[in-house]
């Protein structure tokens, strides 16, 4: 078979990293319109040289003022749009990138690109719509915000949202925010506001139409409404007699507020009577946070069983009591060295035996001739 | 010598004035005080932070050496495969080799892409060539890439060199989860040409914090 040396080396120019700032531009269409941005670019180890070129759907619109940098340095990108261009976001792209040092093997480089976003409004009237809603607790007053942008041709005379609050399919709450008028480009919020004083923990969804001059733009979110408490999602069930075993305990917060110095107190139960309890250390749950407690038992007085455990949580003055079962299962058989050794010594002790015995009773004996 | 206590709370007194007097000089002359009044001094501290992109190939050498596909075998695979580098079915070594390692050096997360001048046919040749890259995580850096890993990917399929490929859609920049290795993986058929084998690898970034970045 035809055997085949190749060289794969890989010849790497001293500098590997360029950056650039800013990292981007955006510019709304106008019919001939001519503008500039200047843009710093920079190696980031040590010098080098940077090549600067354009691209994107619209490069043919922008002309760079220099082509390669020495050591980094600023560039202008001139443009210059032409009378139409299509609706929609558009680009022209400056680009940095290293010039390769090396000319055999293989040579790597790094290179930044800066998106100068040129965005040519749609014709007639549109918009761009956003919803957000941030998680709440209950009783407190939930805000919805939807935000707008004019992306079309024409202002928009009158703009608002009619939001609906939904728990399982079900409609809770009907909302309808003031009426604006959005100017071209321009960008506005929304805001409805809502109590949640009648809506218990659980998760919600909001559902907002965005009505404006006759067109409607639907949009949907989901949120959290909380409650001050912690579930126990999971803790150990099986453990094992006469040690110390690690017990931990899952819990997961239901409150939009950081809980701090949540701790449990766990004790073990035989028959109703007590036989084991301890104490774990506090942390802080972080909102809707899932985390374990733990904290280890004191078996070794405890055989092996199924014995009932109490689980009391306390946090932020309120305690909660889960009962629930734990296995308690006997210890796999250790074996340690020395009755390895022990074991060994004896095993080699019985064969010793055995062959000075077999050899002494089995030596025969000699017979007497007779003359 | 003896001093009487007067004498001594004379120097004492002469020793406090100087110290003082030293204090204000240095204090003045450094420009922190203008008067030692006691009253505050007004003032307002504006800071303004640019956005900045930037990408740093901290790990830039893959260097496998020369080497040949073994008796037997029709071909040989190279890979850097998460920092266990292997060469097997051929006399590479797979001994320092490490993957790519790219570093967000900005404050702004961004989009990279990757290009090679070449092709897996161009690149190496012979029947059945691979030339293939796939990306990682770094260790200790989880969620470097929030989004868009890319898998075991050929370089430029279409054969255009100047064609982007996604690496990572969104590379963070905060500490401990700056770091992504992007892993190189090649396969030398038995009937490649012999040679030295030039190619150009390209790690291109784009902020994407303000919007979509530039197809």
């Amino acid at each position: 078979m035809k055997r085949v040396i190749l060289i794969f080396l890989l010849l790497i120019p001293l500098v590997q990293a360029v950056g650039v700032t800013p990292t981007s531009a955006n510019l709304n269409f106008r019919p001939n319109l001519q503008t500039e941005f200047q843009f710093n670019f920079f190696p980031t180890n040590a010098n080098a040289d940077i090549e600067i070129s354009l691209s994107g759907d619209l490069a043919q619109y922008g002309v760079l003022d220099k082509h390669l940098l020495i050591n980094g340095g600023t560039v202008t990108v001139r443009i210059s749009l032409p009378r139409n261009l299509e609706s929609g976001m558009h680009y022209i792209n400056v680009v940095g990138s290293e010039r390769p040092l090396a000319d055999s093997g293989i040579s790597a480089v790094t290179a930044i690109t800066v998106p100068v976003r040129i965005f040519v409004p749609y014709e007639g009237k549109h918009i761009e719509a956003s919803l957000d809603v941030a998680n709440i607790n209950v009783n407190e007053i939930g805000i919805i915000y939807v935000k707008v942008k004019n992306i079309g041709t024409e202002p928009i005379s009158e703009l608002y949202a009619k939001i609906s609050i939904f728990n399982d399919g079900n409609e809770l709450k009907k909302l309808e925010t003031k009426k604006i008028f959005l100017n071209l480009e321009e960008s506005k919020t929304l805001e409805a506001r809502f109590l949640s004083e009648d809506l218990r923990q659980g998760s919600y969804k909001a559902v907002a139409k965005v009505i404006f001059d006759g067109k409607e733009e639907n949009l949907e979110k989901g949120f959290l409404i909380g409650e001050l408490l912690i579930n126990i999602l999971n803790y150990t069930e099986v453990l094992t007699e006469h040690e110390i075993n690690k017990f931990s305990i899952l819990m997961e917060s239901k409150w939009n507020n950081k809980i701090e110095n949540i701790f449990a107190e766990i004790k073990l139960l035989n028959n109703k009577r007590e036989i084991i309890s301890t104490r774990t250390q506090q942390i802080g749950l972080d909102p809707w946070e899932r985390k374990e407690l733990q904290t280890f038992l004191d078996l070794t007085s405890v055989d092996a069983g199924e014995y009932d455990i109490n689980i009391i949580l306390d946090y932020a003055n309120k305690k909660s009591d889960t009962l629930g079962k734990v296995k308690v299962i006997k210890r796999s058989l250790e074996i340690s060295n020395i009755v390895v050794l022990l074991v060994v010594i004896i095993v080699i002790t019985s064969i010793v035996w055995y062959l000075l015995i077999k050899k002494k009773i089995g030596k025969p004996k000699k017979k007497r001739k007779n003359a | 010598m003896e001093l009487s206590n007067k004498t001594l709370i004379y120097l004492v007194s002469i020793s406090i004035i100087v110290t003082l007097i030293g204090t204000m000089i240095n204090l003045t002359k450094l420009g922190q005080v203008q008067y030692l009044t006691g009253l505050p001094v007004g003032g307002a501290v504006n800071i303004t932070v640019n956005t900045t992109a930037s990408i740093n190939l901290t790990q830039g050498v893959i260097n496998w050496g020369s080497g040949q596909v073994s008796q037997g075998f029709v071909n040989a695979t190279l890979d850097t495969n998460n920092d266990s580098a292997y060469a097997v079915r051929g006399s590479w070594s797979a001994t320092g080799i490490r993957p790519f390692i790219l570093q967000n050096v900005g404050n702004v997360p961004v989009n990279v892409s990757i290009n090679s001048t070449t092709n897996a046919t161009a690149y190496i040749g012979g029947s059945g060539p691979a030339f293939r890259y796939f990306v990682q995580n770094a260790a200790g850096n989880g969620s470097a890439c929030e989004s868009g890993l890319a898998n075991q990917t050929d370089f430029n399929p279409s054969g255009n060199a100047s064609q982007k490929q996604p690496l990572c859609n969104v590379f963070n920049f905060t500490l401990n989860r700056d770091h992504i290795w992007i892993n190189i993986n090649i396969t030398i058929p038995d009937d490649a040409p012999t040679g030295s084998k030039n190619t150009t690898i390209i790690f291109n970034a784009c902020d994407v914090s303000g919007g979509s970045c530039a197809a």
